[in-house]
Protein backbone atom coordinates (compact mmCIF):
# COMPACT_ATOMS: atom_id res chain seq x y z
CA UNK A 1 0.00 0.00 0.00
CA UNK A 2 1.28 3.34 -1.18
CA UNK A 3 0.67 6.40 1.21
CA UNK A 4 -1.89 8.86 0.45
CA UNK A 5 0.21 12.43 1.00
CA UNK A 6 -2.43 14.67 -0.23
CA UNK A 7 -6.41 13.87 -0.56
CA UNK A 8 -9.17 16.19 -2.33
CA UNK A 9 -12.39 15.43 -1.95
CA UNK A 10 -15.67 17.38 -3.58
CA UNK A 11 -13.40 20.72 -4.16
CA UNK A 12 -15.31 23.77 -5.36
CA UNK A 13 -14.64 27.48 -5.61
CA UNK A 14 -16.57 29.92 -7.34
CA UNK A 15 -15.99 33.35 -7.71
CA UNK A 16 -18.95 35.11 -8.54
CA UNK A 17 -20.83 33.21 -10.99
CA UNK A 18 -17.80 31.45 -12.30
CA UNK A 19 -17.77 28.17 -10.50
CA UNK A 20 -13.98 27.70 -11.58
CA UNK A 21 -13.69 24.32 -9.57
CA UNK A 22 -15.99 22.05 -9.55
CA UNK A 23 -16.14 19.15 -7.60
CA UNK A 24 -12.50 17.64 -7.55
CA UNK A 25 -11.73 14.35 -6.27
CA UNK A 26 -7.91 13.96 -6.26
CA UNK A 27 -5.24 12.13 -4.48
CA UNK A 28 -1.77 11.45 -4.75
CA UNK A 29 0.56 9.19 -3.11
CA UNK A 30 3.96 9.29 -1.88
CA UNK A 31 6.64 9.35 -4.29
CA UNK A 32 4.19 9.78 -7.29
CA UNK A 33 3.83 12.16 -10.43
CA UNK A 34 0.92 13.38 -11.73
CA UNK A 35 0.80 15.51 -14.62
CA UNK A 36 -1.97 18.50 -14.45
CA UNK A 37 -2.59 19.44 -17.57
CA UNK A 38 -5.74 20.92 -19.74
CA UNK A 39 -6.33 24.61 -21.51
CA UNK A 40 -6.06 27.98 -20.09
CA UNK A 41 -8.53 28.81 -17.88
CA UNK A 42 -8.98 25.46 -16.77
CA UNK A 43 -8.22 25.67 -13.18
CA UNK A 44 -5.19 24.33 -13.02
CA UNK A 45 -3.78 27.33 -10.98
CA UNK A 46 -6.74 27.68 -8.83
CA UNK A 47 -6.59 23.95 -8.10
CA UNK A 48 -2.96 24.64 -6.53
CA UNK A 49 -4.46 27.56 -5.09
CA UNK A 50 -7.34 26.03 -2.99
CA UNK A 51 -4.81 22.67 -1.88
CA UNK A 52 -1.96 25.63 -0.41
CA UNK A 53 -4.21 27.98 1.05
CA UNK A 54 -4.45 30.53 -1.51
CA UNK A 55 -7.81 30.17 -1.55
CA UNK A 56 -10.50 28.82 0.78
CA UNK A 57 -12.88 26.30 -1.03
CA UNK A 58 -16.87 26.93 -0.92
CA UNK A 59 -16.84 23.25 -0.21
CA UNK A 60 -14.86 20.06 -0.14
CA UNK A 61 -12.23 19.05 1.83
CA UNK A 62 -8.20 18.86 1.86
CA UNK A 63 -5.73 16.44 3.53
CA UNK A 64 -2.62 16.69 3.44
CA UNK A 65 -0.47 13.74 5.06
CA UNK A 66 -3.55 12.09 6.82
CA UNK A 67 -4.36 15.46 8.37
CA UNK A 68 -7.14 18.26 7.39
CA UNK A 69 -5.80 21.21 5.97
CA UNK A 70 -9.03 22.54 4.27
CA UNK A 71 -9.97 26.21 5.13
CA UNK A 72 -6.01 27.05 7.08
CA UNK A 73 -4.06 29.56 5.71
CA UNK A 74 -1.10 29.30 3.65
CA UNK A 75 1.57 28.77 6.24
CA UNK A 76 0.37 26.04 7.74
CA UNK A 77 0.40 23.74 5.04
CA UNK A 78 3.74 25.28 3.84
CA UNK A 79 4.46 24.62 7.25
CA UNK A 80 3.32 20.55 6.96
CA UNK A 81 5.31 19.60 4.38
CA UNK A 82 3.59 21.46 1.39
CA UNK A 83 6.02 23.37 -1.20
CA UNK A 84 4.37 25.02 -4.29
CA UNK A 85 5.73 27.35 -6.79
CA UNK A 86 4.08 29.97 -8.86
CA UNK A 87 2.96 30.59 -12.13
CA UNK A 88 4.20 34.07 -12.56
CA UNK A 89 7.39 33.13 -10.15
CA UNK A 90 8.15 33.29 -6.59
CA UNK A 91 11.18 35.29 -6.60
CA UNK A 92 11.25 38.26 -3.51
CA UNK A 93 12.95 41.21 -6.15
CA UNK A 94 14.76 42.80 -3.81
CA UNK A 95 16.47 39.62 -1.97
CA UNK A 96 19.67 37.97 -3.39
CA UNK A 97 18.78 34.97 -5.38
CA UNK A 98 20.80 33.06 -2.23
CA UNK A 99 18.28 34.71 0.44
CA UNK A 100 15.18 33.60 -1.57
CA UNK A 101 16.91 30.14 -1.43
CA UNK A 102 17.44 30.45 2.43
CA UNK A 103 14.24 31.57 3.20
CA UNK A 104 13.07 28.06 2.28
CA UNK A 105 15.21 26.48 4.79
CA UNK A 106 14.46 29.04 7.45
CA UNK A 107 10.63 28.60 7.59
CA UNK A 108 11.76 24.38 8.35
CA UNK A 109 13.37 25.76 11.33
CA UNK A 110 16.98 26.34 10.00
CA UNK A 111 19.03 29.22 11.45
CA UNK A 112 20.21 32.03 8.52
CA UNK A 113 23.75 30.65 8.66
CA UNK A 114 22.53 27.25 7.88
CA UNK A 115 20.04 27.90 5.56
CA UNK A 116 21.94 30.38 3.65
CA UNK A 117 25.32 27.52 3.34
CA UNK A 118 22.42 25.04 2.33
CA UNK A 119 21.00 27.35 0.05
CA UNK A 120 24.87 27.69 -1.99
CA UNK A 121 24.83 24.51 -2.16
CA UNK A 122 21.30 24.14 -3.88
CA UNK A 123 22.31 26.99 -5.96
CA UNK A 124 25.50 24.83 -7.42
CA UNK A 125 23.32 22.11 -7.99
CA UNK A 126 20.75 23.86 -10.46
CA UNK A 127 23.66 25.91 -12.00
CA UNK A 128 23.22 29.60 -10.31
CA UNK A 129 26.49 29.96 -8.12
CA UNK A 130 27.67 32.68 -10.48
CA UNK A 131 24.38 35.40 -9.43
CA UNK A 132 24.07 34.12 -5.65
CA UNK A 133 24.38 37.37 -4.50
CA UNK A 134 22.26 39.54 -7.69
CA UNK A 135 19.14 40.43 -6.41
CA UNK A 136 16.48 38.26 -7.87
CA UNK A 137 14.72 41.27 -10.22
CA UNK A 138 17.81 41.05 -12.21
CA UNK A 139 17.91 37.80 -13.14
CA UNK A 140 16.48 36.30 -16.45
CA UNK A 141 12.93 34.61 -16.26
CA UNK A 142 14.28 30.90 -15.88
CA UNK A 143 16.55 31.47 -13.61
CA UNK A 144 14.33 32.86 -11.39
CA UNK A 145 12.44 29.45 -12.29
CA UNK A 146 15.56 27.68 -10.92
CA UNK A 147 15.33 29.34 -7.76
CA UNK A 148 12.04 27.80 -7.31
CA UNK A 149 14.03 24.43 -7.62
CA UNK A 150 16.75 25.30 -5.03
CA UNK A 151 14.15 26.19 -2.78
CA UNK A 152 12.36 22.92 -3.67
CA UNK A 153 15.58 21.23 -2.54
CA UNK A 154 16.03 23.48 0.74
CA UNK A 155 12.21 22.70 1.46
CA UNK A 156 12.11 18.86 1.75
CA UNK A 157 8.92 18.68 1.26
CA UNK A 158 6.44 15.73 1.45
CA UNK A 159 4.13 17.40 -1.39
CA UNK A 160 5.20 19.64 -4.14
CA UNK A 161 3.34 21.48 -6.50
CA UNK A 162 4.59 22.88 -9.63
CA UNK A 163 2.84 25.21 -11.51
CA UNK A 164 4.33 25.64 -15.16
CA UNK A 165 7.77 25.33 -14.53
CA UNK A 166 9.29 24.80 -17.52
CA UNK A 167 7.41 27.66 -19.04
CA UNK A 168 9.48 29.89 -20.93
CA UNK A 169 12.80 28.03 -20.36
CA UNK A 170 15.11 26.37 -22.33
CA UNK A 171 15.97 22.46 -22.85
CA UNK A 172 19.17 22.89 -20.47
CA UNK A 173 17.23 24.20 -17.34
CA UNK A 174 13.99 21.56 -18.36
CA UNK A 175 17.04 18.79 -18.43
CA UNK A 176 18.03 20.35 -14.68
CA UNK A 177 13.94 20.61 -13.15
CA UNK A 178 13.49 17.02 -14.42
CA UNK A 179 16.38 15.45 -12.72
CA UNK A 180 15.36 16.86 -9.28
CA UNK A 181 11.96 16.10 -10.10
CA UNK A 182 13.10 12.38 -10.75
CA UNK A 183 15.77 11.95 -7.86
CA UNK A 184 13.28 14.11 -5.22
CA UNK A 185 10.03 11.57 -6.44
CA UNK A 186 12.05 8.85 -5.80
CA UNK A 187 12.87 9.62 -2.63
CA UNK A 188 9.18 9.51 -1.80
CA UNK A 189 8.02 13.39 -2.48
CA UNK A 190 5.10 13.13 -4.25
CA UNK A 191 4.42 15.92 -7.07
CA UNK A 192 1.40 17.16 -8.64
CA UNK A 193 3.40 19.26 -12.09
CA UNK A 194 0.79 21.69 -14.26
CA UNK A 195 2.56 21.82 -17.31
CA UNK A 196 1.88 22.05 -21.27
CA UNK A 197 5.11 20.86 -22.12
CA UNK A 198 3.50 17.47 -22.96
CA UNK A 199 6.61 15.64 -23.76
CA UNK A 200 8.26 16.27 -21.09
CA UNK A 201 5.92 16.03 -18.24
CA UNK A 202 4.61 12.54 -19.48
CA UNK A 203 7.93 11.47 -19.61
CA UNK A 204 8.00 11.57 -15.88
CA UNK A 205 4.81 10.88 -14.26
CA UNK A 206 3.05 7.95 -13.43
CA UNK A 207 -0.38 9.69 -14.33
CA UNK A 208 -2.11 12.50 -16.28
CA UNK A 209 -5.10 14.21 -14.59
CA UNK A 210 -7.01 16.83 -17.57
CA UNK A 211 -8.78 19.67 -16.36
CA UNK A 212 -11.35 21.52 -18.45
CA UNK A 213 -14.03 23.97 -16.94
CA UNK A 214 -13.09 23.11 -13.29
CA UNK A 215 -13.64 19.56 -13.62
CA UNK A 216 -11.67 15.96 -13.79
CA UNK A 217 -12.10 15.88 -17.37
CA UNK A 218 -10.07 12.83 -18.00
CA UNK A 219 -7.02 10.75 -16.24
CA UNK A 220 -5.24 8.19 -16.65
CA UNK A 221 -1.48 6.95 -17.93
CA UNK A 222 -0.19 9.48 -20.50
CA UNK A 223 -1.04 6.95 -23.37
CA UNK A 224 -4.63 6.58 -22.27
CA UNK A 225 -5.23 9.92 -22.09
CA UNK A 226 -3.37 10.87 -24.79
CA UNK A 227 -5.65 8.26 -26.66
CA UNK A 228 -9.12 9.82 -25.11
CA UNK A 229 -10.96 11.77 -28.05
CA UNK A 230 -12.52 14.32 -25.01
CA UNK A 231 -9.31 15.24 -24.51
CA UNK A 232 -8.22 15.71 -27.78
CA UNK A 233 -11.37 17.97 -28.20
CA UNK A 234 -10.81 20.26 -24.97
CA UNK A 235 -7.18 20.98 -26.60
CA UNK A 236 -8.69 21.96 -29.90
CA UNK A 237 -11.74 23.88 -28.75
CA UNK B 1 30.06 46.48 2.83
CA UNK B 2 31.09 43.60 4.71
CA UNK B 3 29.73 42.29 7.80
CA UNK B 4 33.17 44.25 10.14
CA UNK B 5 31.93 47.29 8.57
CA UNK B 6 28.81 47.35 9.89
CA UNK B 7 29.99 46.36 13.07
CA UNK B 8 32.40 48.79 13.07
CA UNK B 9 29.64 51.73 12.84
CA UNK B 10 28.31 51.14 16.31
CA UNK B 11 31.90 51.91 18.27
CA UNK B 12 32.11 54.92 15.36
CA UNK B 13 29.04 56.28 16.49
CA UNK B 14 29.83 55.85 20.31
CA UNK B 15 33.58 56.99 19.60
CA UNK B 16 32.82 60.46 18.27
CA UNK B 17 30.11 61.09 20.99
CA UNK B 18 33.04 60.57 23.51
CA UNK B 19 35.66 62.83 21.27
CA UNK B 20 32.97 65.43 20.37
CA UNK B 21 32.08 65.79 24.26
CA UNK B 22 35.89 66.68 25.00
CA UNK B 23 36.23 69.21 22.39
CA UNK B 24 33.90 72.13 23.46
CA UNK B 25 31.18 72.60 20.51
CA UNK B 26 29.31 75.69 19.87
CA UNK B 27 26.18 74.97 21.49
CA UNK B 28 24.22 75.33 18.44
CA UNK B 29 26.28 72.78 16.69
CA UNK B 30 25.98 70.76 19.86
CA UNK B 31 22.28 71.50 19.98
CA UNK B 32 22.49 70.36 16.19
CA UNK B 33 24.08 67.09 16.79
CA UNK B 34 21.93 66.22 19.85
CA UNK B 35 18.85 66.61 18.10
CA UNK B 36 19.77 64.66 15.25
CA UNK B 37 20.37 61.56 17.02
CA UNK B 38 16.54 62.04 17.79
CA UNK B 39 16.21 62.03 13.85
CA UNK B 40 18.66 59.41 13.35
CA UNK B 41 16.63 56.90 15.93
CA UNK B 42 13.35 57.47 14.14
CA UNK B 43 14.25 57.78 10.65
CA UNK B 44 16.40 54.66 11.43
CA UNK B 45 13.69 52.77 13.16
CA UNK B 46 10.65 53.69 10.41
CA UNK B 47 13.22 52.99 7.76
CA UNK B 48 13.49 49.54 9.73
CA UNK B 49 9.49 49.20 9.16
CA UNK B 50 9.05 50.71 5.73
CA UNK B 51 11.68 49.91 4.12
CA UNK B 52 12.51 46.74 5.14
CA UNK B 53 9.21 45.29 5.98
CA UNK B 54 7.25 47.06 3.36
CA UNK B 55 5.03 48.58 6.90
CA UNK B 56 3.82 52.30 6.16
CA UNK B 57 3.11 53.60 9.31
CA UNK B 58 2.43 56.98 10.08
CA UNK B 59 2.56 56.28 13.88
CA UNK B 60 5.84 56.79 14.66
CA UNK B 61 6.20 60.59 15.98
CA UNK B 62 3.22 59.69 17.86
CA UNK B 63 5.02 56.81 19.52
CA UNK B 64 7.82 58.89 19.93
CA UNK B 65 5.71 61.61 21.78
CA UNK B 66 4.36 58.59 23.81
CA UNK B 67 7.61 58.03 25.15
CA UNK B 68 8.33 61.30 25.75
CA UNK B 69 4.96 62.36 27.40
CA UNK B 70 5.40 58.61 29.56
CA UNK B 71 8.94 59.70 30.27
CA UNK B 72 7.71 62.98 31.64
CA UNK B 73 4.85 61.06 33.92
CA UNK B 74 7.12 58.49 35.45
CA UNK B 75 9.83 61.62 36.26
CA UNK B 76 7.33 64.15 37.65
CA UNK B 77 4.67 62.36 38.46
CA UNK B 78 6.29 58.84 39.29
CA UNK B 79 9.44 60.62 40.77
CA UNK B 80 11.78 58.10 38.29
CA UNK B 81 15.16 59.19 37.70
CA UNK B 82 15.48 60.13 33.67
CA UNK B 83 17.73 57.45 33.25
CA UNK B 84 15.50 54.72 34.22
CA UNK B 85 12.42 56.26 31.62
CA UNK B 86 15.31 55.72 28.83
CA UNK B 87 15.02 51.39 30.19
CA UNK B 88 11.25 51.76 31.05
CA UNK B 89 9.66 53.79 27.45
CA UNK B 90 11.52 51.82 24.72
CA UNK B 91 9.63 48.99 26.58
CA UNK B 92 6.13 50.55 27.63
CA UNK B 93 6.23 51.92 24.05
CA UNK B 94 6.78 48.56 22.26
CA UNK B 95 3.94 47.15 23.87
CA UNK B 96 1.95 50.46 23.07
CA UNK B 97 3.09 49.61 19.27
CA UNK B 98 2.27 46.19 19.80
CA UNK B 99 -1.32 47.24 20.65
CA UNK B 100 -1.62 49.12 17.85
CA UNK B 101 -0.20 46.67 15.26
CA UNK B 102 -2.98 43.79 16.52
CA UNK B 103 -5.48 46.32 15.11
CA UNK B 104 -3.56 47.68 11.94
CA UNK B 105 -1.91 44.85 11.01
CA UNK B 106 -4.43 42.19 10.92
CA UNK B 107 -5.60 43.53 7.52
CA UNK B 108 -3.82 44.41 4.47
CA UNK B 109 -3.51 47.68 2.27
CA UNK B 110 -4.48 51.15 3.32
CA UNK B 111 -5.76 49.77 6.49
CA UNK B 112 -2.18 50.37 8.03
CA UNK B 113 -1.47 53.61 7.24
CA UNK B 114 -5.24 54.98 7.72
CA UNK B 115 -5.05 53.30 11.54
CA UNK B 116 -1.68 54.66 12.44
CA UNK B 117 -2.54 58.22 10.67
CA UNK B 118 -5.98 58.35 13.49
CA UNK B 119 -4.07 56.97 16.15
CA UNK B 120 -1.35 60.12 15.97
CA UNK B 121 -4.22 62.08 15.16
CA UNK B 122 -6.35 61.60 17.93
CA UNK B 123 -3.47 61.62 20.39
CA UNK B 124 -2.13 64.87 18.93
CA UNK B 125 -6.06 65.94 19.78
CA UNK B 126 -5.68 64.47 22.69
CA UNK B 127 -2.52 66.43 23.93
CA UNK B 128 -4.02 69.62 23.04
CA UNK B 129 -7.62 68.87 24.94
CA UNK B 130 -5.76 67.49 28.05
CA UNK B 131 -3.92 71.21 28.94
CA UNK B 132 -4.66 70.58 32.80
CA UNK B 133 -2.26 67.50 31.93
CA UNK B 134 0.16 68.91 29.69
CA UNK B 135 -0.08 72.16 29.98
CA UNK B 136 -0.87 73.34 27.07
CA UNK B 137 0.82 74.88 25.09
CA UNK B 138 3.12 75.75 27.62
CA UNK B 139 4.44 72.71 27.80
CA UNK B 140 6.07 70.34 30.42
CA UNK B 141 8.89 71.38 32.33
CA UNK B 142 11.62 68.21 33.13
CA UNK B 143 14.42 67.93 34.92
CA UNK B 144 17.59 67.36 32.84
CA UNK B 145 19.48 63.98 33.36
CA UNK B 146 21.95 65.46 35.98
CA UNK B 147 21.43 68.98 37.76
CA UNK B 148 22.93 71.57 35.09
CA UNK B 149 22.67 71.45 31.82
CA UNK B 150 26.05 69.29 30.38
CA UNK B 151 25.92 69.43 27.00
CA UNK B 152 28.66 67.14 26.81
CA UNK B 153 26.52 64.48 28.66
CA UNK B 154 23.93 64.36 25.97
CA UNK B 155 26.99 63.85 23.23
CA UNK B 156 28.24 60.71 24.78
CA UNK B 157 24.66 59.36 25.20
CA UNK B 158 23.63 60.14 22.01
CA UNK B 159 26.76 58.37 21.04
CA UNK B 160 25.83 55.91 23.04
CA UNK B 161 21.84 55.42 21.46
CA UNK B 162 22.70 56.15 17.96
CA UNK B 163 25.44 52.89 18.33
CA UNK B 164 22.96 50.94 20.18
CA UNK B 165 20.42 51.66 17.32
CA UNK B 166 22.82 50.27 14.47
CA UNK B 167 23.78 47.30 16.50
CA UNK B 168 20.11 46.20 17.00
CA UNK B 169 19.47 46.99 13.13
CA UNK B 170 22.75 44.85 12.73
CA UNK B 171 20.70 42.32 14.66
CA UNK B 172 17.61 42.15 12.62
CA UNK B 173 18.88 42.95 9.15
CA UNK B 174 21.79 40.30 9.35
CA UNK B 175 19.19 37.95 11.24
CA UNK B 176 15.80 35.57 10.50
CA UNK B 177 13.97 38.32 11.28
CA UNK B 178 15.51 40.72 8.71
CA UNK B 179 15.23 38.31 5.64
CA UNK B 180 11.42 37.62 6.74
CA UNK B 181 10.45 41.13 6.96
CA UNK B 182 12.46 41.84 3.31
CA UNK B 183 9.97 38.73 2.47
CA UNK B 184 6.91 40.09 3.42
CA UNK B 185 8.34 43.44 1.95
CA UNK B 186 8.62 42.66 -1.55
CA UNK B 187 5.66 39.71 -1.80
CA UNK B 188 3.64 39.01 0.78
CA UNK B 189 1.57 36.01 -0.80
CA UNK B 190 4.53 34.53 -1.78
CA UNK B 191 6.23 34.67 2.02
CA UNK B 192 2.90 33.44 3.30
CA UNK B 193 2.90 30.91 0.87
CA UNK B 194 5.92 29.83 1.65
CA UNK B 195 5.06 29.34 5.19
CA UNK B 196 6.37 32.70 6.70
CA UNK B 197 3.75 33.70 9.91
CA UNK B 198 3.15 37.16 8.43
CA UNK B 199 1.65 38.56 11.11
CA UNK B 200 3.92 37.73 13.57
CA UNK B 201 6.79 38.77 11.58
CA UNK B 202 4.86 42.08 11.54
CA UNK B 203 4.13 42.62 15.12
CA UNK B 204 7.95 41.90 15.87
CA UNK B 205 9.17 44.59 13.25
CA UNK B 206 6.31 46.74 15.12
CA UNK B 207 7.09 46.44 18.23
CA UNK B 208 10.87 46.45 17.74
CA UNK B 209 10.60 49.89 16.03
CA UNK B 210 8.10 51.19 18.44
CA UNK B 211 10.85 50.36 21.29
CA UNK B 212 13.25 52.34 19.26
CA UNK B 213 10.88 55.04 18.48
CA UNK B 214 9.58 55.02 22.22
CA UNK B 215 14.13 55.80 23.00
CA UNK B 216 13.80 58.54 20.36
CA UNK B 217 11.10 59.95 22.31
CA UNK B 218 12.55 59.73 26.26
CA UNK B 219 15.83 60.83 25.34
CA UNK B 220 14.29 63.86 23.64
CA UNK B 221 12.35 64.65 26.75
CA UNK B 222 15.29 64.06 29.19
CA UNK B 223 16.97 66.47 26.92
CA UNK B 224 15.09 68.73 25.89
CA UNK B 225 13.42 69.38 28.87
CA UNK B 226 10.07 70.85 27.80
CA UNK B 227 7.38 69.17 26.48
CA UNK B 228 4.64 70.18 24.20
CA UNK B 229 1.69 69.11 22.09
CA UNK B 230 3.46 70.64 18.96
CA UNK B 231 5.77 67.71 19.10
CA UNK B 232 3.45 65.33 17.21
CA UNK B 233 2.39 66.81 14.01
CA UNK B 234 2.25 65.82 10.75
CA UNK B 235 5.04 67.92 9.70
CA UNK B 236 7.43 66.24 12.26
CA UNK B 237 6.05 62.71 11.10
CA UNK B 238 6.92 64.04 7.07
CA UNK B 239 10.40 65.29 8.40
CA UNK B 240 11.46 61.86 9.05
CA UNK B 241 9.67 60.48 6.22
CA UNK B 242 12.14 62.78 4.31
CA UNK B 243 15.06 61.95 6.13
CA UNK B 244 14.63 58.02 5.22
CA UNK B 245 13.68 58.38 1.52
CA UNK B 246 16.23 60.85 0.78
CA UNK B 247 19.26 58.56 2.16
CA UNK B 248 17.49 55.63 0.56
CA UNK B 249 14.37 53.59 2.07
CA UNK B 250 15.39 50.10 2.40
CA UNK B 251 19.38 50.85 2.84
CA UNK B 252 21.17 50.18 6.28
CA UNK B 253 22.94 53.46 5.89
CA UNK B 254 20.07 55.56 4.27
CA UNK B 255 18.53 57.11 7.35
CA UNK B 256 21.74 58.17 8.03
CA UNK B 257 22.58 60.21 4.90
CA UNK B 258 19.28 61.68 5.28
CA UNK B 259 19.78 63.19 8.31
CA UNK B 260 23.04 64.24 7.72
CA UNK B 261 21.81 66.23 4.41
CA UNK B 262 18.86 67.77 5.91
CA UNK B 263 20.47 68.23 9.40
CA UNK B 264 22.90 70.14 7.40
CA UNK B 265 20.62 72.04 4.91
CA UNK B 266 18.83 73.22 8.29
CA UNK B 267 21.77 74.64 9.95
CA UNK B 268 22.75 76.57 6.70
CA UNK B 269 19.66 77.47 6.51
CA UNK B 270 19.02 78.37 9.90
CA UNK B 271 18.58 82.18 9.64
CA UNK B 272 15.60 82.49 7.58
CA UNK B 273 12.86 81.08 9.82
CA UNK B 274 11.00 77.92 10.31
CA UNK B 275 8.75 77.76 8.12
CA UNK B 276 11.50 78.68 5.20
CA UNK B 277 13.27 75.29 6.93
CA UNK B 278 10.28 73.45 5.48
CA UNK B 279 9.70 74.60 2.71
CA UNK B 280 13.60 74.39 1.53
CA UNK B 281 13.27 70.69 2.65
CA UNK B 282 10.22 69.82 1.11
CA UNK B 283 11.35 71.00 -2.11
CA UNK B 284 14.26 69.28 -1.84
CA UNK B 285 12.88 65.92 -1.14
CA UNK B 286 10.71 66.32 -4.22
CA UNK B 287 13.92 66.72 -6.04
CA UNK B 288 15.17 63.54 -4.57
CA UNK B 289 12.36 61.96 -5.22
CA UNK B 290 12.25 63.09 -8.80
CA UNK B 291 15.57 62.87 -9.95
CA UNK B 292 17.05 60.25 -7.54
CA UNK B 293 13.83 58.15 -6.62
CA UNK B 294 15.24 55.15 -4.49
CA UNK B 295 17.19 57.87 -2.68
CA UNK B 296 20.99 59.01 -2.64
CA UNK B 297 22.61 55.79 -1.86
CA UNK B 298 20.49 54.01 -5.03
CA UNK B 299 21.75 56.73 -7.35
CA UNK B 300 25.36 56.58 -6.11
CA UNK B 301 25.32 52.83 -6.79
CA UNK B 302 23.86 53.08 -10.04
CA UNK B 303 26.93 55.37 -11.02
CA UNK B 304 29.25 52.90 -9.67
CA UNK B 305 27.85 49.44 -9.58
CA UNK B 306 30.49 47.29 -8.89
CA UNK B 307 32.10 49.49 -6.05
CA UNK B 308 28.90 49.78 -4.74
CA UNK B 309 27.71 46.17 -5.16
CA UNK B 310 27.15 45.13 -1.09
CA UNK B 311 25.25 48.53 0.15
CA UNK B 312 21.63 47.31 -0.61
CA UNK B 313 22.33 45.01 2.90
N1 LIG C 1 -8.55 35.43 -8.00
C1 LIG C 1 -9.48 35.18 -8.95
N2 LIG C 1 -10.63 35.87 -8.98
C2 LIG C 1 -11.55 35.63 -9.92
N3 LIG C 1 -11.43 34.70 -10.86
C3 LIG C 1 -10.32 33.97 -10.89
C4 LIG C 1 -9.27 34.16 -9.93
N4 LIG C 1 -8.28 33.30 -10.20
C5 LIG C 1 -8.67 32.60 -11.27
N5 LIG C 1 -9.89 33.00 -11.70
C6 LIG C 1 -10.64 32.44 -12.84
O1 LIG C 1 -10.59 31.04 -12.72
C7 LIG C 1 -10.51 30.45 -14.00
C8 LIG C 1 -9.38 29.47 -14.02
O2 LIG C 1 -8.14 30.17 -13.95
P1 LIG C 1 -6.78 29.44 -13.64
O3 LIG C 1 -6.96 28.60 -12.46
O4 LIG C 1 -5.73 30.47 -13.59
O5 LIG C 1 -6.61 28.54 -14.93
P2 LIG C 1 -5.34 27.80 -15.52
O6 LIG C 1 -4.25 27.87 -14.51
O7 LIG C 1 -5.80 26.42 -15.80
O8 LIG C 1 -4.99 28.52 -16.79
C9 LIG C 1 -10.39 31.55 -15.00
O9 LIG C 1 -11.66 31.78 -15.57
C10 LIG C 1 -9.97 32.74 -14.16
O10 LIG C 1 -10.47 33.93 -14.70
MG1 LIG D 1 -2.37 28.68 -14.56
Amino acid sequence: MTRIVLETQGLRKAFGGNQVIDGIDFRLAAGELVAIVGPNGAGKTSFLNLIAGQFRPNAGTIQLAGADVTQLAPNVPARRGLFRSFQNGGAFGRLSAIQNVALAGMVRGLGRREAESEAGKALARVGLSPVADWPADHLSGGQRKLIDFARLLLAKPEVALLDEPTAGVNPAIMEVMRAIIAEMRDKGVGFAVISHDLPWVFGLCQRVVVLASGRVLAAGSPDEVSADPAVREAYLA
Amino acid sequence: MTKLTHHLVPLLFVAAGLGLSLIGLRPVVADLLILSVYYLLLAGSWNLLAGFAGQYSFAHIGLATAGAYGTAALVIAGGLSGWATLVIMPLAVALLGGGLGLVALRVRGVQLPLITFAFAGAFAVFLAAASDITNGSMGLQLPKLVPGFDRSLYLVLGGILAGLFFIVQNWMIDGKLGLLMQAIRDNEDIAHGMGVGIFRVKIAAFMITAAIAGLAGSFYANYVGVLAPSMLSMGEMGYVVAMAVIGGLGYRYGPLIGVVIIRSIEYFVRGFGAEYTLVIITGIALLVVLFFREGVIAYVSRLMPRQTARWRS
